[in-house]
Protein backbone atom coordinates (compact mmCIF):
# COMPACT_ATOMS: atom_id res chain seq x y z
CA UNK A 1 0.00 0.00 0.00
CA UNK A 2 1.61 3.44 -0.73
CA UNK A 3 0.85 6.28 0.81
CA UNK A 4 0.15 9.89 -1.62
CA UNK A 5 3.03 12.55 -0.87
CA UNK A 6 0.25 14.87 -0.33
CA UNK A 7 -1.04 12.97 2.36
CA UNK A 8 2.49 12.72 3.84
CA UNK A 9 2.68 16.87 3.56
CA UNK A 10 -0.66 17.30 4.73
CA UNK A 11 -0.10 15.00 8.00
CA UNK A 12 3.41 17.30 8.12
CA UNK A 13 0.69 20.07 9.60
CA UNK A 14 -0.50 17.69 11.87
CA UNK A 15 2.58 16.61 13.43
CA UNK A 16 3.02 18.24 17.23
CA UNK A 17 4.89 21.95 17.20
CA UNK A 18 7.50 22.53 19.73
CA UNK A 19 6.65 23.12 23.44
CA UNK A 20 6.64 27.30 23.65
CA UNK A 21 9.55 26.78 26.24
CA UNK A 22 11.23 25.64 23.21
CA UNK A 23 10.61 28.71 21.21
CA UNK A 24 10.78 31.35 24.14
CA UNK A 25 14.22 29.84 24.95
CA UNK A 26 15.11 30.34 21.01
CA UNK A 27 13.81 33.93 21.63
CA UNK A 28 15.83 34.97 24.73
CA UNK A 29 18.99 33.48 24.27
CA UNK A 30 19.36 34.98 20.77
CA UNK A 31 18.53 38.34 22.48
CA UNK A 32 22.51 39.68 23.32
CA UNK A 33 20.73 41.46 26.50
CA UNK A 34 19.11 38.03 28.17
CA UNK A 35 20.40 37.77 31.06
CA UNK A 36 20.67 34.01 33.25
CA UNK A 37 17.92 35.21 34.99
CA UNK A 38 15.84 35.79 32.16
CA UNK A 39 16.42 32.71 30.55
CA UNK A 40 16.22 30.90 33.60
CA UNK A 41 12.62 32.72 34.41
CA UNK A 42 11.22 30.72 31.42
CA UNK A 43 12.25 27.47 32.62
CA UNK A 44 11.52 27.70 36.14
CA UNK A 45 7.23 28.17 35.24
CA UNK A 46 7.55 25.02 33.54
CA UNK A 47 7.95 22.99 36.42
CA UNK A 48 8.19 19.33 34.53
CA UNK A 49 10.80 20.54 32.73
CA UNK A 50 12.70 22.17 35.32
CA UNK A 51 12.62 18.42 37.25
CA UNK A 52 13.41 16.65 34.79
CA UNK A 53 16.28 19.32 33.44
CA UNK A 54 18.18 19.07 36.95
CA UNK A 55 18.09 15.53 37.18
CA UNK A 56 19.61 15.16 34.12
CA UNK A 57 22.05 17.49 34.32
CA UNK A 58 23.12 15.90 37.73
CA UNK A 59 23.37 12.66 36.22
CA UNK A 60 26.97 11.05 35.97
CA UNK A 61 26.67 11.35 32.15
CA UNK A 62 26.81 15.15 32.51
CA UNK A 63 30.04 14.92 34.23
CA UNK A 64 29.36 18.15 36.23
CA UNK A 65 30.85 17.19 39.45
CA UNK A 66 29.31 19.62 42.10
CA UNK A 67 25.26 19.25 42.61
CA UNK A 68 23.76 21.77 40.60
CA UNK A 69 20.49 22.91 43.01
CA UNK A 70 19.21 25.31 40.53
CA UNK A 71 18.27 26.39 36.91
CA UNK A 72 20.69 29.55 37.36
CA UNK A 73 23.71 27.34 38.37
CA UNK A 74 22.93 25.33 35.64
CA UNK A 75 23.17 28.24 33.32
CA UNK A 76 25.93 29.05 34.58
CA UNK A 77 27.95 25.80 34.46
CA UNK A 78 26.82 25.00 30.96
CA UNK A 79 26.13 27.76 29.12
CA UNK A 80 22.65 28.79 27.51
CA UNK A 81 23.30 26.92 24.32
CA UNK A 82 23.60 23.21 26.13
CA UNK A 83 20.54 24.20 28.57
CA UNK A 84 18.68 25.26 25.37
CA UNK A 85 20.09 21.89 23.83
CA UNK A 86 18.76 19.69 27.15
CA UNK A 87 15.52 21.67 26.80
CA UNK A 88 14.86 20.47 23.23
CA UNK A 89 15.88 17.17 24.27
CA UNK A 90 13.17 17.03 26.40
CA UNK A 91 10.67 18.56 24.59
CA UNK A 92 10.99 16.29 21.85
CA UNK A 93 11.37 13.02 24.32
CA UNK A 94 7.98 13.98 25.68
CA UNK A 95 6.30 13.35 21.83
CA UNK A 96 7.01 9.71 22.66
CA UNK A 97 4.22 9.74 24.98
CA UNK A 98 1.78 11.11 22.62
CA UNK A 99 2.96 8.04 20.11
CA UNK A 100 2.72 5.41 22.60
CA UNK A 101 -0.61 6.88 23.39
CA UNK A 102 -1.53 5.42 19.68
CA UNK A 103 -0.82 2.40 20.75
CA UNK A 104 2.34 1.97 18.97
CA UNK A 105 4.29 -1.30 20.40
CA UNK A 106 7.31 0.45 18.65
CA UNK A 107 7.38 3.65 20.29
CA UNK A 108 9.04 2.33 23.53
CA UNK A 109 11.28 0.71 21.34
CA UNK A 110 12.18 3.72 19.52
CA UNK A 111 12.69 5.43 22.75
CA UNK A 112 15.39 3.52 23.91
CA UNK A 113 17.53 3.64 20.82
CA UNK A 114 16.89 7.11 20.77
CA UNK A 115 18.11 7.40 24.31
CA UNK A 116 21.31 5.01 23.96
CA UNK A 117 21.98 7.04 20.80
CA UNK A 118 21.65 10.12 22.57
CA UNK A 119 23.81 8.57 25.43
CA UNK A 120 26.27 6.90 23.07
CA UNK A 121 26.91 10.08 20.96
CA UNK A 122 27.42 12.35 24.42
CA UNK A 123 30.37 9.71 25.40
CA UNK A 124 31.90 9.10 21.75
CA UNK A 125 32.17 13.81 21.97
CA UNK A 126 33.64 13.50 25.08
CA UNK A 127 35.88 10.95 23.64
CA UNK A 128 37.17 13.38 21.24
CA UNK A 129 37.26 15.99 24.03
CA UNK A 130 34.63 18.09 22.12
CA UNK A 131 33.31 21.48 24.53
CA UNK A 132 29.92 21.10 23.07
CA UNK A 133 29.19 17.25 23.94
CA UNK A 134 25.31 18.59 24.67
CA UNK A 135 24.88 19.48 21.52
CA UNK A 136 25.55 15.90 20.67
CA UNK A 137 23.34 14.16 23.29
CA UNK A 138 20.53 16.50 21.08
CA UNK A 139 21.67 15.06 17.90
CA UNK A 140 21.34 11.37 18.88
CA UNK A 141 18.02 12.58 20.33
CA UNK A 142 16.57 14.02 17.07
CA UNK A 143 18.45 11.39 14.50
CA UNK A 144 15.42 8.89 14.24
CA UNK A 145 12.80 11.71 14.61
CA UNK A 146 11.50 10.53 10.78
CA UNK A 147 10.87 7.48 12.29
CA UNK A 148 8.73 8.96 15.45
CA UNK A 149 6.53 10.84 13.13
CA UNK A 150 5.33 7.34 10.59
CA UNK A 151 4.69 5.93 13.94
CA UNK A 152 2.63 8.88 15.34
CA UNK A 153 0.94 9.43 11.81
CA UNK A 154 0.61 6.04 10.33
CA UNK A 155 0.90 3.97 13.15
CA UNK A 156 -0.98 0.41 12.02
CA UNK A 157 1.13 0.57 8.52
CA UNK A 158 4.40 1.67 9.70
CA UNK A 159 4.24 -1.09 12.35
CA UNK A 160 3.66 -3.37 9.32
CA UNK A 161 6.50 -2.58 7.61
CA UNK A 162 8.59 -2.58 10.39
CA UNK A 163 7.42 -6.44 10.74
CA UNK A 164 7.19 -7.16 7.36
CA UNK A 165 11.60 -5.71 7.64
CA UNK A 166 11.79 -8.41 9.62
CA UNK A 167 9.77 -11.73 8.83
CA UNK A 168 11.56 -11.02 5.16
CA UNK A 169 15.14 -9.57 5.65
CA UNK A 170 13.95 -5.89 4.05
CA UNK A 171 15.54 -3.00 4.68
CA UNK A 172 13.74 -0.94 6.09
CA UNK A 173 14.73 2.22 4.37
CA UNK A 174 13.43 0.79 1.05
CA UNK A 175 9.93 0.05 2.23
CA UNK A 176 9.61 3.55 3.61
CA UNK A 177 10.55 4.63 0.10
CA UNK A 178 8.15 1.95 -1.34
CA UNK A 179 5.11 3.29 0.91
CA UNK A 180 5.71 6.73 1.63
CA UNK A 181 7.99 8.06 -1.16
CA UNK A 182 10.55 9.16 1.00
CA UNK A 183 12.87 7.40 4.21
CA UNK A 184 12.92 8.67 7.63
CA UNK A 185 15.66 10.81 6.94
CA UNK A 186 13.78 13.23 4.53
CA UNK A 187 10.75 13.53 6.27
CA UNK A 188 12.83 14.25 9.49
CA UNK A 189 14.65 16.82 7.40
CA UNK A 190 11.10 18.26 6.81
CA UNK A 191 10.09 18.40 10.51
CA UNK A 192 13.38 20.03 11.48
CA UNK A 193 12.52 23.04 9.20
CA UNK A 194 8.94 22.83 10.61
CA UNK A 195 10.47 23.45 14.27
CA UNK A 196 13.37 25.96 12.50
CA UNK A 197 16.15 23.69 14.16
CA UNK A 198 19.71 24.84 14.10
CA UNK A 199 21.23 23.86 10.52
CA UNK A 200 23.48 21.02 12.68
CA UNK A 201 20.72 19.56 13.70
CA UNK A 202 18.60 19.43 10.22
CA UNK A 203 22.28 17.92 9.04
CA UNK A 204 22.44 14.84 11.60
CA UNK A 205 18.77 14.04 10.76
CA UNK A 206 19.59 13.90 7.36
CA UNK A 207 23.15 12.02 7.03
CA UNK A 208 23.64 10.52 10.25
CA UNK A 209 22.45 7.23 8.50
CA UNK A 210 25.54 7.40 5.46
CA UNK A 211 27.70 9.06 7.83
CA UNK A 212 29.08 11.97 5.63
CA UNK A 213 27.46 15.12 4.33
CA UNK A 214 28.59 16.28 0.64
CA UNK A 215 30.99 13.64 0.40
CA UNK A 216 33.07 14.76 3.64
CA UNK A 217 33.34 13.20 7.33
CA UNK A 218 31.88 15.33 9.83
CA UNK A 219 33.02 15.55 13.43
CA UNK A 220 28.89 15.34 14.87
CA UNK A 221 27.71 13.52 12.21
CA UNK A 222 30.48 11.02 12.43
CA UNK A 223 29.73 10.46 16.14
CA UNK A 224 25.81 9.67 15.48
CA UNK A 225 26.86 7.22 13.08
CA UNK A 226 28.83 5.34 14.83
CA UNK A 227 26.47 6.08 17.89
CA UNK A 228 23.79 4.36 15.81
CA UNK A 229 25.65 1.25 14.80
CA UNK A 230 26.73 0.41 18.73
CA UNK A 231 23.15 0.98 20.01
CA UNK A 232 22.05 -1.59 17.34
CA UNK A 233 24.99 -4.10 18.08
CA UNK A 234 23.60 -3.61 21.68
CA UNK A 235 20.91 -4.81 20.46
CA UNK A 236 19.67 -1.53 21.78
CA UNK A 237 16.79 -0.74 18.70
CA UNK A 238 13.30 -0.98 17.55
CA UNK A 239 14.00 -4.32 15.77
CA UNK A 240 14.93 -7.03 17.54
CA UNK A 241 18.25 -8.64 17.18
CA UNK A 242 19.49 -5.88 14.17
CA UNK A 243 21.68 -6.51 11.27
CA UNK A 244 24.50 -4.35 11.85
CA UNK A 245 25.52 -1.83 8.84
CA UNK A 246 29.10 -1.60 8.04
CA UNK A 247 29.85 1.83 8.86
CA UNK A 248 31.47 4.27 6.72
CA UNK A 249 35.08 4.22 6.34
CA UNK A 250 35.11 7.96 6.21
CA UNK A 251 34.56 8.67 9.83
CA UNK A 252 36.91 6.91 10.73
CA UNK A 253 39.14 10.23 9.76
CA UNK A 254 36.96 12.20 12.02
CA UNK A 255 36.95 9.85 14.98
CA UNK A 256 40.27 9.02 15.81
CA UNK A 257 39.98 7.49 19.13
CA UNK A 258 43.27 5.65 20.94
CA UNK A 259 43.16 2.03 20.35
CA UNK A 260 40.79 -0.39 22.84
CA UNK A 261 38.81 2.69 23.98
CA UNK A 262 35.55 1.84 22.42
CA UNK A 263 35.45 -1.87 23.87
CA UNK A 264 36.90 -0.78 26.89
CA UNK A 265 33.95 1.08 26.93
CA UNK A 266 31.22 -1.19 26.69
CA UNK A 267 29.93 -1.19 30.35
CA UNK A 268 30.26 2.85 30.68
CA UNK A 269 27.85 2.30 27.51
CA UNK A 270 25.37 0.04 29.64
CA UNK A 271 25.80 1.74 32.43
CA UNK A 272 25.11 5.32 30.76
CA UNK A 273 22.62 4.11 28.67
CA UNK A 274 20.62 2.61 31.92
CA UNK A 275 21.13 6.00 34.02
CA UNK A 276 19.47 8.34 30.64
CA UNK A 277 16.50 5.65 30.52
CA UNK A 278 15.80 5.86 34.75
CA UNK A 279 15.87 9.78 34.46
CA UNK A 280 13.94 10.32 31.32
CA UNK A 281 10.94 7.72 32.09
CA UNK A 282 8.76 7.38 29.60
CA UNK A 283 6.02 8.16 32.00
CA UNK A 284 2.37 9.29 31.77
CA UNK B 1 39.06 -6.45 38.06
CA UNK B 2 38.84 -2.74 36.74
CA UNK B 3 36.23 -0.35 35.53
CA UNK B 4 35.81 2.06 33.76
CA UNK B 5 34.97 5.78 35.16
CA UNK B 6 34.16 9.41 34.13
CA UNK B 7 35.96 11.34 36.10
CA UNK B 8 32.86 12.99 37.78
CA UNK B 9 32.27 9.94 39.29
CA UNK B 10 35.65 9.31 40.53
CA UNK B 11 36.02 10.00 44.13
CA UNK B 12 38.95 10.02 47.48
CA UNK B 13 39.88 6.81 47.97
CA UNK B 14 39.31 4.70 44.64
CA UNK B 15 42.58 3.05 43.32
CA UNK B 16 44.11 3.52 39.37
CA UNK B 17 44.02 -0.02 37.92
CA UNK B 18 46.10 1.40 34.92
CA UNK B 19 48.76 4.17 34.92
CA UNK B 20 47.56 7.06 33.54
CA UNK B 21 49.95 8.50 30.58
CA UNK B 22 50.75 11.72 28.39
CA UNK B 23 50.51 11.56 24.80
CA UNK B 24 53.95 10.95 24.96
CA UNK B 25 53.28 7.90 26.52
CA UNK B 26 55.04 9.08 29.92
CA UNK B 27 53.56 8.06 33.05
CA UNK B 28 51.66 10.84 34.60
CA UNK B 29 50.27 8.90 37.76
CA UNK B 30 51.15 5.02 38.18
CA UNK B 31 49.00 2.07 38.48
CA UNK B 32 47.29 0.93 42.22
CA UNK B 33 47.91 4.78 43.49
CA UNK B 34 45.02 5.02 45.83
CA UNK B 35 43.61 8.65 44.44
CA UNK B 36 43.26 11.52 46.81
CA UNK B 37 41.73 15.17 46.28
CA UNK B 38 44.76 16.33 44.70
CA UNK B 39 45.14 13.53 42.57
CA UNK B 40 41.43 14.40 40.94
CA UNK B 41 42.47 17.99 40.95
CA UNK B 42 45.27 16.91 38.63
CA UNK B 43 43.21 15.29 36.37
CA UNK B 44 41.19 18.59 35.57
CA UNK B 45 45.26 20.02 34.90
CA UNK B 46 45.67 17.24 32.27
CA UNK B 47 41.93 16.98 31.39
CA UNK B 48 41.54 13.74 31.73
CA UNK B 49 38.17 12.51 31.11
CA UNK B 50 38.34 8.72 31.89
CA UNK B 51 40.37 6.36 34.32
CA UNK B 52 40.68 2.89 35.11
CA UNK B 53 39.63 1.90 38.79
CA UNK B 54 40.17 -0.91 40.11
CA UNK B 55 36.80 -2.62 41.19
CA UNK B 56 34.76 -5.42 42.83
CA UNK B 57 32.24 -5.67 39.65
CA UNK B 58 32.25 -8.18 37.86
CA UNK B 59 31.89 -7.00 34.01
CA UNK B 60 31.10 -8.86 30.95
CA UNK B 61 34.71 -9.58 30.14
CA UNK B 62 35.66 -11.34 33.80
CA UNK B 63 33.42 -13.77 33.48
CA UNK B 64 34.04 -17.15 32.28
CA UNK B 65 32.06 -18.83 29.71
CA UNK B 66 32.31 -22.09 28.07
CA UNK B 67 33.26 -22.69 25.14
CA UNK B 68 29.63 -23.77 24.24
CA UNK B 69 28.42 -20.68 25.38
CA UNK B 70 30.87 -18.79 23.02
CA UNK B 71 30.33 -20.29 20.06
CA UNK B 72 26.61 -20.00 20.49
CA UNK B 73 26.87 -16.29 20.65
CA UNK B 74 29.58 -15.96 17.88
CA UNK B 75 27.16 -18.03 15.86
CA UNK B 76 24.31 -15.80 16.85
CA UNK B 77 27.29 -12.54 16.48
CA UNK B 78 27.73 -13.58 12.74
CA UNK B 79 23.85 -13.27 11.75
CA UNK B 80 24.25 -10.26 12.63
CA UNK B 81 27.44 -8.83 10.84
CA UNK B 82 27.73 -9.41 7.73
CA UNK B 83 30.92 -7.46 7.16
CA UNK B 84 34.32 -7.73 7.96
CA UNK B 85 36.39 -5.24 9.99
CA UNK B 86 38.46 -3.45 8.30
CA UNK B 87 40.43 -1.77 10.51
CA UNK B 88 41.63 -1.84 14.36
CA UNK B 89 38.09 0.40 15.90
CA UNK B 90 36.10 -1.68 13.94
CA UNK B 91 37.33 -5.25 15.53
CA UNK B 92 36.12 -3.55 18.40
CA UNK B 93 32.83 -2.90 17.28
CA UNK B 94 32.73 -6.61 16.82
CA UNK B 95 34.06 -6.86 20.08
CA UNK B 96 31.46 -5.44 22.01
CA UNK B 97 28.81 -7.37 19.73
CA UNK B 98 30.60 -10.59 21.64
CA UNK B 99 30.00 -9.08 24.55
CA UNK B 100 26.23 -8.11 24.15
CA UNK B 101 25.52 -11.92 23.27
CA UNK B 102 27.46 -13.11 26.37
CA UNK B 103 25.32 -11.03 28.37
CA UNK B 104 22.48 -12.31 26.94
CA UNK B 105 23.69 -15.57 27.36
CA UNK B 106 24.07 -15.11 31.17
CA UNK B 107 21.22 -12.86 31.82
CA UNK B 108 19.50 -16.14 30.41
CA UNK B 109 21.11 -18.27 32.64
CA UNK B 110 20.44 -16.15 35.33
CA UNK B 111 16.60 -15.81 34.66
CA UNK B 112 17.09 -12.00 34.35
CA UNK B 113 14.92 -10.27 31.11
Amino acid sequence: MAIKIDTILSSLNDFPTLPTIYSKLMTSISNPRSTVNDVAEIIIKDQATTVKLLKLVNSPIFGIRNRVNNVTQAIFLLGFNEVKNLVLSLSILELFKNADDKGSKYTIALWKHTIAVATFSKILGNNLGVKDSENYFVSGIVHDIGVLFFLYKFNDLYSSLIEKSIEQNLSLDDLEKETFGMSRNVIGGLIAEKWKLPINLKNVIQYANIGIIDGKADELISCVHLADIIAKIMDLHYIPNPVVPIPNFQIWNKLTFDKNILKNQYQLFLDSFQSSSNIIKLAK
Amino acid sequence: MSKIFQISQVEEGMVLAEPILNKLGQVLLGANVTLSKKHLNFFKIWNIDYVSIVSDEEEINDIEFSSDEYELAIAKLARRFSWTPRNILEEELLEIGLYTELDKIRKMKEGIN
